[in-house]
């Protein structure tokens, strides 16, 4: 079975990791040895040094056709970032697949005001806009007003936890069509079944959070599930093949 | 065995074939879960709560026994939870062993269940959670615990987390000086400060490490195995909390010899809970 992984990220950082992936050819490797084909990637210096630092790292990635580079944004209003027309094309040229967003750590407010003219570009696209929950300012209640703001736009929500927060993100996926999680800490017994069974399996894509994580717990979570075939493909690869193949830059 | 559906040990399985291989094929080895519970927990869906659920995971899982501690130990009336580990125990002997809780907040009761409970078969230890309990480790309370472990050799899973705070590693570390003899399992691996509980398994032969929650931390698992040893590591998962395949996964995808990943998944917990039982 094919594994698209939408959550991993290379690159060494201040803070020393037990293992590290500095290079993208560590990447290849970890992800050959964890059984994963592709991947959207970003660079750790995107979060924690500065977004424009990762975003240009991710040149690397060109030598390799099974990456696909994520950029990183921050609100247009300090003239950091082109202005959010010609980012989007920016990223068309670059081969982008989804954007990423770290709200809290690069202190932003996720909303119309402050980047409503991105945001809505992203959904105008189709665009998938990945932000980590733990950088969600207000928490699960910042999510719902995110997808209040913006019911077009395609969210995946990584590091929802790994304490069963269903009660949370359940009635999002009843209602958006195009809000998402993905397996990257989503580890509660049964879960997985539980939500695929109840509210179905559109909803969720493959994230591992390599280097963080060991990619190859998600792997074998989602290959021993008691899902059907379906919905392990979908959940494997299949959903996040889909929302790339509806981008329409 | 009561199950039906925990697959052929991976010994007859096993050619050239990685163990991620065959756990991805629906295999595996067996697998002994060092830090279970039982019961619905506040805040959580858990969809496999209730205990015929959590013996159908297990039987899925290639899970062939599980030491737990009910939740309603830890955030209930403690003896209920106590009385709800034995009945569990009895129902599903060698598949369910059993924590008898320690709640410091009433001590009055402490050596009552300790008496009721460390003996009866399927009871291989003691259970202490320093932090819902909001309580020491190394607090007066449960110096009657530390003794009579101490003293009778038993295992003891302590909730730990990061390096201070009531049940750090610094505070572990008092307790593992004072009472060398105790089997005392580190929870969560004092998560955040594993140098620190690393080092503390390698320097005292009967700490051993415990995987709930840590196990996901990429590049933990091979540190443990260089530093501290193979054979100082438990598989652990808080089932009914965590997916236990996300936490094999951990295990089989790490870069460690395949004997390290059975001592881990479950030769160490096999070892001390057979020789709690030849103490008995």
């Amino acid at each position: 079975m094919d594994f698209f992984d939408c959550d991993v990220s290379y690159g060494r950082g201040a803070i020393a990791l037990p293992r590290e992936i500095e290079t993208v050819k560590d990447l290849v490797a970890e992800l050959d040895h964890s059984g994963i084909q592709k991947a959207l990637v970003w660079h750790r210096d995107a979060c924690e040094r500065d977004f424009d630092a990762g975003n240009r790292r991710l040149l690397d990635l060109d030598a390799y056709t099974r990456l696909y580079p994520t950029i990183t944004f921050v609100p247009t209003c300090c003239e950091e970032m082109l202005p959010a027309g010609e980012f989007v094309k920016h990223a068309r040229a670059s081969g982008v697949l989804a954007a990423r967003a770290f709200p809290t750590r690069h202190c932003f407010a996720l909303d119309p005001v402050a980047c409503g003219n991105l945001l809505e570009l992203f959904a105008a696209c189709y665009l998938p806009v990945i932000v980590p929950f733990p950088e969600v300012p207000g928490g699960w209640q910042g999510v719902y007003q995110i997808m209040r703001d913006f019911p077009r736009l395609t969210l995946i929500l990584t590091e929802t936890g790994c304490w069963g927060q269903d009660r949370y993100f359940r009635p999002l996926m009843r209602r958006y069509e195009r809000f998402f999680i993905t397996t990257n800490r989503l580890e509660t017994a049964g879960q997985l079944q539980s939500i695929v069974n109840k509210v179905g399996y559109n909803h969720i894509v493959f994230g591992s959070g390599l280097p963080r994580n060991y990619a190859g717990g998600y792997v074998l979570m989602v290959y021993r599930a008691e899902i059907g075939e379906e919905a392990r493909e979908a959940i494997a690869h299949r959903n996040l093949e889909r929302l790339i193949s509806e981008i329409a830059w | 065995m009561d199950g039906q559906g925990v697959a052929t040990p991976c010994l007859e399985m096993e050619g050239t074939m990685a163990l991620s291989d065959l756990f991805v094929n629906g295999g595996g080895c067996p697998i002994i879960d060092s830090h279970g519970h039982l019961g619905p927990f506040n805040g959580i869906f858990m969809p496999e709560a209730p205990l015929e659920k959590m013996i159908a995971g297990m039987d899925r899982d290639n899970i062939e026994s599980i030491i737990i501690s009910p939740h309603s130990a830890l955030s209930g009336d403690t003896r209920e939870g106590n009385r709800e580990m034995l009945d569990a125990v009895q129902r599903h002997p060698g598949r369910v062993y059993g924590y008898c809780t320690i709640n410091p907040n009433f001590a009055q009761d402490i050596e009552g269940e300790m008496n009721a409970y460390l003996g009866r078969p399927g009871v291989v230890g003691m259970k202490v959670h320093p932090s819902m309990h909001a309580y020491p480790v190394d607090g007066e309370n449960y110096r009657p615990v530390w003794e009579r472990a101490h003293r009778e050799k038993w295992m003891v899973l302590s909730h730990t987390w990061g390096a201070d705070g009531g049940c750090g590693a610094n505070d572990m570390r008092k307790v593992a000086e004072r009472y060398p003899d105790v089997r005392l399992i580190l929870g969560h691996s004092c998560y955040g400060a594993f140098d620190k509980a690393i080092r503390l398994a390698a320097d005292f032969p009967n700490v051993y490490l415990e995987l709930t929650a840590a196990y996901h931390v990429y590049g933990l698992i091979e540190w443990m195995c260089r530093d501290a040893g193979s054979e100082k590591v438990l598989f652990g998962t808080d089932y009914p909390w965590f997916d236990p395949m996300v936490a094999a996964g951990c295990v089989v995808f790490a870069h460690i010899e395949t004997r390290e990943m059975r001592n881990i998944l479950y030769n160490n917990a096999r070892r001390l809970i057979d020789e709690q039982a030849a103490r008995i």
